[in-house]
């Protein structure tokens, strides 16, 4: 007969030289592996802990604008670079990596820079408009020249371009030589014509930003201070939709994946997400902000959202969700009017008021530079046992809570206070009126006065 | 059977320390006067350390060491210090040679100080750390819990401890009330410790409850050892009454019962569900003998002239550890560890940086003893939300229970008054423990209950007796009635009578005096008339007269 024993040999199980990987032997027995949830769940809660603990976002502020910031944009092509425009007509741009200014135009506007946007076949391009009326494309390579006023020398703008009205944005063609600026009309202009070619205007009022689709690429959408939201077809010039909302539309933010999807910043708090294929109801409204929201953007993987607000803070959204995932903030950060996500989806960049621009992280608790196999392997362990688990109390508490300044917290408080009341009020008028007379509207129609398209 | 070369024998090192420490209380020069009799046996060198000392020979370094020319006094201790340290050195070595022989199944010849007891590590390797536990008195069985990092321990007092290896601390610590205790059994499913009870009880026990969570009567004279399977599904008891029982833990029931010819000292599951059972100076080998019922042992190995007191499997190997009177043993038993390991569960063959690595992991990852359950799936669910009337219907039922169980209430008046017992209880007053609380619970309901009883009865002969008094005061009412009309009907009648006579009287009087009012008015007129005639005629007479 036959007997078989266990019996191993070492040279099986143990590496033979230093230099080689460790032999693993897996089985997932879950007998071999005993109370596996009481385990996990430990593991989950030490995950939870560790991520709060190294949950430091703050990486930097690039101080340099004497007035406060209101214009930003980043380069598709070139990670590194950003460009900021003050309120003093001053325009920067960034290195970020070594958080310095490496081109600066001291007066490149008289008054304001309202808008900046790159030119996504070259480099070193960019174009600002001002409240002067003036468009200016600049060359970031071309050397500062001294002029017959002044004998500093400065750079100067490769092409003037010379408007009517006083320009509020400004957004350059993913593909064509065309860019748009709005005022209280949308020009569309060539690069290399010193007038629009076209002009876009539905109503009268003031535009006040202007977003050029980078997917679907002739499409863009305005919205302005009569409270609406309206898209253009730059191939039949001619608008295709309209949306009134409650109240107006401080910026909008085209999904860089999805191309029909776009999200704006609102000045009721709250920001909307809207398929540009059925317009009268947004798909998602994102709350958490106590003041009006300056500015939007995604993430260039669609899946996450900054918004910059009145309030002084940064949240940054799940662009699923209705509530933000983190809420950045300092004491020393005042009213913030951009905020945009870098081109590697890692780190938001925000201007504010006080005239510094923050760099934060986009995962609070992520750590740049090479990771091991090992440490990567770990992480995205911890992370999925943490996801697993996010539900318990214990772990939702550890993740959810916040240390929030004292102004936002009481503000967030009567602001709760007020909602509630106005819910009630509506409540007890229903009870009291006729059956079906009173329509609950969810929330995402609620906000949306009317909409039409063609 | 010819194990690989590269196969060693691994047994916990702690036997071999503490075998050392004795030894040497042994050789404290006081205890030697006082006993000759240990005396003799450190003279007559046992086995072992004959064996030793052959060993430690090829590992003797430093020969030339010796003081004898050394002056100076510092550096003679300098050089009696070396020369300690080389002796320890070379006994150490000799000592892992002694255990790290070439064969598996060995036979390690310990007969002063037997019997012996084993346990493994997880992953069937060697390493011990000792702590000095101060607080375990007279402990007859130990288990370890290595995810909660909990040293659990009974013995004779009949009190289970909980300590917490990592910090020390004594987590808890509960009596059983069932007296001295030597089977303990852990499961390595949920962490809950099986007790055998000298009255034939195995209780289940947490650290989070001062009663048993389960007790269940297995054996009709005292447990003698508890094994339970790896899924804790099974247990296996043996007992003083011949009996060794195979339970299902999920239903508390026995599946099979097995005669042992002398009562089974130790049991104990392999990972392959291969049960060995320790009874006098065999160990016999049961295959099949947990799921079904098997008619005859898959193999039996008797160590003559020892007498068996614990078997152990080793995990992921085919060997079974067997400690006995005279030694420790190890025999090779196919189809018994788990062939295929997991290398981050438990590795046999982890590097010293992966071992003292994963002390750190499993530290991070220590299990909170308030997580030990009887359903250890219940972790990571959230609680259902019970409504206040659930609340109150359980808590209704729970007294409705304690309320039915008479010995709970019963009040032990044996023995209670002691002084010592007495001042105890003073001092007691204000501690209200869960028995307490129930028993303090039990009496207010009970109060309750009779208050209730009280006030009913109450209320019912109060209403009884206005009833009553109703009653009596409705009779009296309308008998007094009944007599009142009576009385006045006779009244009635009577007056009528009366009247009717008095009226018949007076209208006879009336009539008689009418007829003799009408007869004297006749009478008179007739007089009258007669008058008035007569005057008539006098008058007219009278006239006539004067006429004439």
């Amino acid at each position: 007969m036959k007997i078989k024993t266990i019996s191993r040999s070492s040279a099986d199980f143990v590496k033979e030289r230093i230099s080689d990987i460790e032999k693993i032997q897996r089985n997932f027995d879950p007998l071999l592996h005993p109370q596996e949830k009481a385990r996990e769940y430990t593991r989950a809660l030490r995950s939870a802990k560790l991520e709060r603990m190294f949950a430091k976002p703050f990486i930097g502020s690039l101080t340099g604008h004497i007035d406060g910031i209101y214009s930003m944009s980043k380069n598709p092509l070139k990670l590194d670079y950003l460009h900021s425009g003050s309120g003093d007509g001053e325009v920067r741009v960034w290195s970020l990596s070594n958080q310095k200014t490496f081109f600066r135009v001291e007066n490149a506007h008289n008054g304001l820079v309202s808008g900046l946007t790159c030119i996504p076949d070259s480099v070193n391009k960019f174009i600002s408009v001002g409240n002067d009326k003036f468009v200016k494309l600049w060359d970031i390579e071309q050397s500062p020249v001294s002029t017959e006023e002044s004998s500093i020398s400065q750079h100067i703008p490769v092409v003037t371009y010379t408007g009517k009205e006083a320009f509020n944005g400004v957004d350059h063609h993913r593909q064509n030589d065309l860019f748009a600026t709005c005022s209280s009309i949308v020009s569309i202009w060539d690069i290399n014509r010193s007038e629009p070619i076209t002009n876009l205007s539905w109503g009268s009022d003031t535009i006040r930003t202007v977003k050029l689709n980078q997917t679907e690429v002739n499409i863009l959408a305005t919205s302005g201070t009569d409270r609406n939201i309206i898209l253009y077809d730059l191939r039949s010039s001619s608008p295709i939709a309209k949306v009134v909302m409650t109240l107006a539309t401080n910026a909008i933010t085209w999904n860089p994946m999805e191309a029909y999807i776009f999200s704006t910043a609102n000045e009721d708090h709250n920001c909307y997400t809207f398929d540009m294929r059925k317009m009268d109801h947004s798909t998602n409204v994102m709350k958490d902000h106590v003041s009006a929201v300056m500015d939007i953007d995604y993430s260039p993987t669609g899946a996450e959202l900054v918004t910059a607000s009145y309030d002084r803070t940064i949240r940054v959204f799940d662009a699923k969700k209705g509530h933000s995932r983190d809420v950045y903030h300092t004491k020393r950060m005042q009213r913030v009017f951009v905020a945009k996500y870098t081109m590697d989806s890692k780190y938001v960049v925000s201007g504010s008021d006080d005239g510094n621009i923050r760099l934060w992280r986009a995962e609070a608790s992520s750590r740049a530079g090479a990771k091991s196999n090992r440490e990567v392997s770990s992480l995205n362990y911890m992370s999925k046992v943490k996801n697993k688990y996010s539900h318990m109390p214990e772990i939702r508490k550890v993740l959810k809570q916040r240390n929030l300044p004292k102004d936002i917290t009481k503000a967030n408080r009567t602001k709760k206070i007020m909602l509630d009341a106005r819910k009630q009020k509506e409540e007890n008028i229903r009870k009291h009126s006729k059956p079906g007379s009173m329509p609950r509207i969810p929330e995402r129609a609620k906000s949306i006065v009317a909409s039409t398209s063609k | 059977m010819e194990s690989s070369t590269s196969k060693t024998l691994q047994i916990n090192l702690d036997k071999v320390k503490s075998y050392d420490m004795t030894k040497k209380k042994n050789l404290r020069p006081k205890k030697f006067k006082k006993t000759p009799a240990v005396a003799n046996a450190v003279e007559e060198k046992s086995e072992y350390e004959k064996q030793l000392e052959s060993k430690m020979l090829k590992y003797q370094r430093n020969e030339n060491l010796s003081t004898k020319n050394v002056k100076s006094k510092n550096e003679r201790s300098l050089v009696n210090k070396n020369i300690e340290i080389s002796q320890m050195l070379a006994k150490k070595a000799a000592r892992a040679e002694i255990l790290k022989t070439e064969q598996t199944g060995f036979d390690l010849t310990l007969k002063d100080f037997g019997p012996y007891s084993i346990n493994y590590s997880r992953n069937g390797k060697s390493g011990a750390e000792v702590h000095c536990l101060r607080k375990m008195i007279e402990t007859q069985a130990m288990d370890f819990l290595p995810f909660h990092y909990l040293l659990t321990s009974i013995g004779n007092q009949g009190i289970l401890r909980y300590q917490d290896t990592s910090t020390g601390q004594i987590v808890a610590e509960y009596k059983t009330h069932f007296g001295p205790c030597k089977a303990l059994a852990t499961s390595e499913y949920n962490s809950i410790q099986h007790l055998g009870h000298t009255n034939g009880n195995v209780t289940l026990w947490s650290p989070n409850s001062s009663e048993p969570l389960v007790k269940m009567l297995c054996h009709k004279g005292p447990v003698n050892s508890i094994a339970i399977d790896k899924s804790g599904t099974y247990m296996a008891t043996s007992g003083l009454d011949g009996q060794m029982r195979i339970w299902d833990i999920r239903k508390y029931q026995v599946l099979h019962s097995y005669h042992t010819f002398t009562p089974a000292t130790s049991l104990d599951i392999s990972q392959l569900g291969m049960l060995a059972v320790g009874h006098g100076p065999h160990a016999t080998l049961w295959k099949d003998a947990i799921k079904t019922k098997a008619q005859s042992p898959y193999l039996s190995h008797l160590i003559s002239g020892s007498d068996i007191t614990a078997v152990s499997f080793v995990p992921y190997e085919d060997i079974l550890g067997i400690g006995h009177s005279t030694g420790i043993s190890s025999i090779i038993v196919p189809g018994s560890g788990e062939p295929n390991f997991d290398t981050y569960e438990a590795n046999p063959f982890e590097t010293k940086k992966q071992r003292s690595e994963k002390e750190i992991h499993s530290l991070l990852d220590k299990l909170q003893p308030e997580m030990i359950t009887l359903d250890p799936s219940l972790i990571g669910v959230l609680a259902d939300q019970k409504t206040p009337a659930q609340i109150l219907a359980e808590k209704k039922e729970v007294l409705t229970i304690a309320l039915k169980s008479k010995t709970d209430i019963k009040n032990k008046k044996r023995g209670k008054n002691s002084a010592a017992k007495r001042m105890l209880r003073k001092k007691q007053k204000n501690v209200i423990d869960a028995t307490k609380l129930s028993t303090l619970i039990k009496k207010v309901y009970v109060d309750k209950q009779t208050l209730i009883k009280k006030v009913y009865v109450d209320k019912q002969t109060l209403i009884k007796k206005v009833y009553v008094d109703k009653q009596t005061l409705i009779k009296k009412v309308y008998v007094d009635k009944q007599t009142l009309i009576k009385k006045v009907y006779v009244d009635k009648q009577t007056l009528i009578k009366k009247v009717y006579v008095d009226k018949q009287t007076l209208i006879k009087k009336v009539y008689v005096d009418k007829q003799t009012l009408i007869k004297k008015v006749y009478v008179d007129k007739q007089t009258l008339i007669k008058k008035v005639y007569v005057d008539k005629q006098i008058l007219t007479k009278h006239i006539l007269i004067k006429l004439d």
